[in-house]
């Protein structure tokens, strides 16, 4: 795969994986500029990956839990100002509950925020999450399920089993 | 405020609808690409990442720069630089803004409790963490009124590459306070070594501002903002959101601007809330600069993952001292420092414009 057939078929959904992952389309564009910047440069190696996209979509995680820009303090995820009025769909209740949602989302840390993206926007496995973020399938259980506790999120009865284990990252 | 003791109010489904909702404000390919097109083809330092286009309608907001962009042709030597130089920040702002005037003096006169010696609330004997966290919250709340400087020096394989250097006045600004910063950037210049060049000084900001009530929402204000930007980095100018300074050139301006909160990151007051909850413990003792020091380590539920991190805190003071980062290859350092307000110490916040550098803007 070249580098314009990855951008062309695949980066809208790098991007917006990014921008769930960070809350804020500006930032998740400059995310993922700075992993095309070192994807780039190795691409003749990761384009002969079975599936680029998800060596980058790793680059990303990465990025972003190494990120320490302070405007991750300056800009609370899923607060941003892009965030679009009111969905005429939504009734009002619906709607501001999201919204507490979003901000609740915005003070997880990086790390449960980061499980919680992968598990319920890009439905990956445990063990999917784990090689991604580079740590035990425990510990991915254990972020989901402490995000989830602050999320104020019910858990479906299958997950519930997922009972955090003493490994807490 | 939200009430932990409430029922769960949201459902998985809920979640995936809020994420998805998210993923739905993601910017287009066509917009990544033309910015890596244009970084490809002129880069410039912290510049408008997207040069010519229009930004998006709405109101201003502060936007991370991509400090060091490199050329896409450079490759994987690029790799390292936009790595280290993710960690500035500068603002950005829709076009069309009104000027106004500049309201702010040109420096803070001392206040007349300049001076005096800090507030020390020592734990005695209890040095547990719990105590430590206590004793430090009283000390940087007591260290509002100070000057706070800060160095944050990023080390490669022994060789300095990037340093900030922070002034802040007051350190711990109250809403409604003007807040006097100066901030200092030196790194590699562009094309140099990054493993033998010394680090040069690059830019120089003064930002003046009013601090606005905490809020989640973006805050503007009316700023002042003093843009240095050095010659003979290899770099063609330095920006600042809209604003643009050519190298060899100062510039400066009054504006409603987005609210840069320029405090010292992370803050005093922070570190000791997360001792307070277990996320440093005490490994230690040193003298470090002149003062006897509590040397502690994050812990696994600690904020800063992925990174090692240790704290030192004086026990004279009980301010921190020191921080240090080991990431990968690269070791930050940051180093604070509460300085007496005085006459002296608040002209740190004055940026020095060169002798023969022309005003730009």
């Amino acid at each position: 795969m070249t580098f314009d057939e990855f951008a062309g078929a695949r980066l809208p959904a790098v991007l917006r994986f990014a921008t769930a992952l960070t809350g804020d389309p500006d930032l998740a564009k400059d995310l993922v500029q700075e992993v095309l910047i070192r994807v780039s440069g190795r691409w003749q190696k990761i384009g002969q990956l079975d599936r680029p996209e998800a060596y980058i979509r790793k680059m990303v995680v990465n990025e972003y839990l190494s990120w320490r820009r302070r405007s991750w303090r300056l800009i609370p995820s899923g607060m941003s100002s892009h965030l679009p009025a009111r969905p005429s769909a939504d009734p009002a209740d619906g709607y501001i509950e999201r919204q507490a949602l979003l901000a609740r989302l915005a003070r997880l840390s990086r790390r449960q925020r980061t499980a919680v993206v992968l598990r319920y926007y890009e439905g990956f496995s445990d063990a999917e999450i784990a090689e991604v973020m580079g740590c035990a399938q425990s510990t991915v259980r254990g972020h989901v399920f402490k995000a989830l506790a602050a999320l104020r999120v019910e858990l479906d009865p299958p997950l519930a089993a997922f009972a955090p284990s003493k490994e807490t990252h | 405020m939200d009430d932990p003791g409430r029922a769960p109010a949201h459902t998985e489904a809920d979640l995936r609808a809020a994420l998805a909702e998210l993923g739905r404000q993601a910017p287009s390919a066509d917009e990544v690409l033309h910015a890596l097109g244009e970084a490809g083809s002129r880069r410039r330092r912290g510049w408008p990442q997207f040069p010519g286009q229009p930004r998006p309608a709405g109101p201003g907001r502060m936007r991370t720069p991509l400090l060091g962009w490199p050329q896409l042709a450079v490759g994987a030597a690029a790799a390292g630089t936009a790595a280290a130089v993710t960690l500035a920040l500068t603002l950005g702002g829709s076009p069309g803004r009104t000027s106004v005037p500049d309201v702010f003096p040109a420096l803070p006169n001392p206040p007349a409790s300049a001076g005096g010696p800090p507030v020390v609330v020592s734990p005695g004997h209890d040095r547990s963490a719990a105590s430590v966290a206590k004793a430090m919250l009283t000390a940087v709340n007591a260290s509002a009124g100070a000057l706070g400087y800060v160095t944050r020096t990023y080390v490669r394989a022994g060789h300095l590459i990037q340093r900030y250097q922070t002034w802040s006045w007051p350190a711990v600004p109250s809403p409604g306070q003007v807040q006097y910063t100066r901030d200092a950037y030196s790194a590699i210049p562009r094309g140099a070594s990054q493993a033998t060049a010394p680090v040069t000084l690059i830019e120089d900001n003064g930002y003046t501002t009013i601090v606005p009530r905490p809020s989640p929402n973006l805050q503007k204000e009316q700023a002042r903002l003093i843009v240095v930007c050095y010659a003979g980095t290899g770099w063609p100018g330095c920006g600042w959101g809209r604003f643009d300074t050519p190298a060899g050139t100062w510039s400066k301006h009054t504006a409603v601007m987005p609210y840069i909160d320029y405090t010292p990151d992370p803050r005093g007051a922070d570190l000791a809330r997360q001792i307070a909850r277990g996320q440093w413990r005490i490994v230690g003792h040193a003298r470090l600069r002149g003062q006897r020091a509590i040397k502690l380590a994050q812990t696994r539920s600690g904020t800063f993952q992925g990174h090692h991190v240790f704290l030192w805190v004086s026990t004279a003071t009980y301010l921190p001292l020191r921080m240090i980062w080991v990431t990968g290859k690269v070791t930050e350092e940051d180093n604070w420092y509460y300085l007496p307000p005085s006459k002296a110490n608040l002209e740190q916040l004055r940026v020095p414009i060169p002798p023969r550098y022309p005003r730009s803007g």
